[in-house]
């Protein structure tokens, strides 16, 4: 039943009508860019995103990294499939000159540190992103724009990588080829609509 | 409450100036992504400072093409990160570069890394360029202060900060 008047010494005075639920308040509309998870990895060399929602357009990952040693290249996996289903392409620059490689059929997604490898003290950077990861028709594709500088070395990457699978992509592995990840080092995963 | 991606100040510019500053930066974020549409007055390069550093406590790593050559540099120990390319203002008052520049982890307790990108084109000139840059400082960053190497941005140019959070 709706209010539709107060009588005169009630407690409510100067009642205003509203039309919606949301009587003054403007509507929620979510964001196209959700935080998923993130993770802190100190002491071991490899972490997970698992259980990733399909309800996205696009994946990006975020990445600050540091390691226990240098030295260490950065690698990408999906769904825990850890034979011959990707190939990756890299084009760098390391101050002095540029450089560009590829693989097919290797068992890991390159992400960064194909020349200098990661420092101990100045984190390696990059951006992940993954499009149409929850396809069920199409293979993957990914797109990291990294890097790392130490005041004398260091290199600005860009990489792509496919993941050659129609399956969706329900979890994200990335590792170091060696050393442990350091305190200081954060990954974390967005989705984005 | 800090939002997954938000817009923290935006300016542009009603006269040329020699600076933008984004100061009283919150620590509530993870990242921050800087995003300059600009031109010139004088130059085509755009460096970044933090917290008001001048000294040579920076350095860069990075990657571009000029339509002609493709090529590898670095600075080392020099007082600004080199962020990008912008439009020079003397190929045309409307042109203009895009430069994004990222922060991460710029409230944590590490040396600060960022990646930048320098779009310029203005018909048959310009510059793409992918930049890694280092400040060697542990402190949080409260201060981006953007210019260019000479000369000062042109009017309209427009400067957005974003804070980026994780979960």
């Amino acid at each position: 039943m709706a209010i539709t008047s107060v009588k005169t010494g009630s407690s409510f005075t100067n009642l205003v009508k509203y039309d919606t639920f949301l009587g003054p308040n403007s509507a929620y509309i979510p964001s196209s860019f959700e935080s998923i998870a993130s993770s802190t990895p100190s002491g071991t060399n490899t972490l997970t995103f698992s259980s990733i929602p399909g309800t996205y357009k696009s994946l990006q990952i975020r990445f600050s990294v540091l390691t226990a040693t240098a030295g260490q290249a950065l690698k990408m996996r999906f769904n825990g499939i850890t034979t011959s289903s990707y190939s990756t392409h890299y084009l760098l620059g390391y101050g002095s000159g540029t450089s560009a490689s590829g693989g097919a059929n290797q068992t890991s997604m390159d992400i960064g540190g194909q020349w200098n490898g990661t420092y101990t003290d100045k984190p390696m950077v990059g951006i992940i992103d993954i499009h149409d990861y929850s396809s069920t028709t199409k293979n993957k594709t990914a797109r990291t724009f990294s890097g790392e500088d130490g005041n004398g070395a260091g290199e600005a990457e860009l990489v792509s990588g496919a993941f050659l699978s129609t399956s969706a992509v329900t979890s994200v592995t990335i590792y170091t080829t060696g050393a442990n990840f350091s305190s200081g080092t954060t990954f974390a995963l967005y989705g984005i609509n | 409450m800090a939002s997954t991606y938000e817009p923290i100040a935006t300016t542009t510019l009603g006269s040329a100036a020699s600076s933008i500053t984004f100061s009283s930066i919150s620590s509530a974020y993870t990242d921050l992504r800087i995003v300059l549409t600009a031109a010139g007055s004088a130059s085509e390069q755009v460096y970044i400072q933090f917290n008001g550093d001048t000294g040579t406590n920076y350095s860069q790593t990075y990657l571009q093409g000029n339509g002609g050559t493709a090529e590898s540099l670095r600075q080392t120990s020099v007082a600004y990160i080199f962020a990008g390319y912008m439009a020079d203002s003397a190929y045309g008052s409307s042109m203009r570069g895009l430069t994004t520049i990222n922060i991460f982890s710029y409230a944590g307790s590490t040396n600060k890394t960022t990646l930048s990108e320098g779009n310029n084109d203005t018909n048959g000139q310009g510059l793409v360029s992918r930049h890694v840059g280092l400040w060697r400082n542990t402190s949080a960053i409260t201060s981006v202060k953007l210019y260019p190497s000479t000369g000062n941005f042109t009017t309209g140019t427009t400067a957005t900060l974003y804070g980026i959070l994780k979960a």
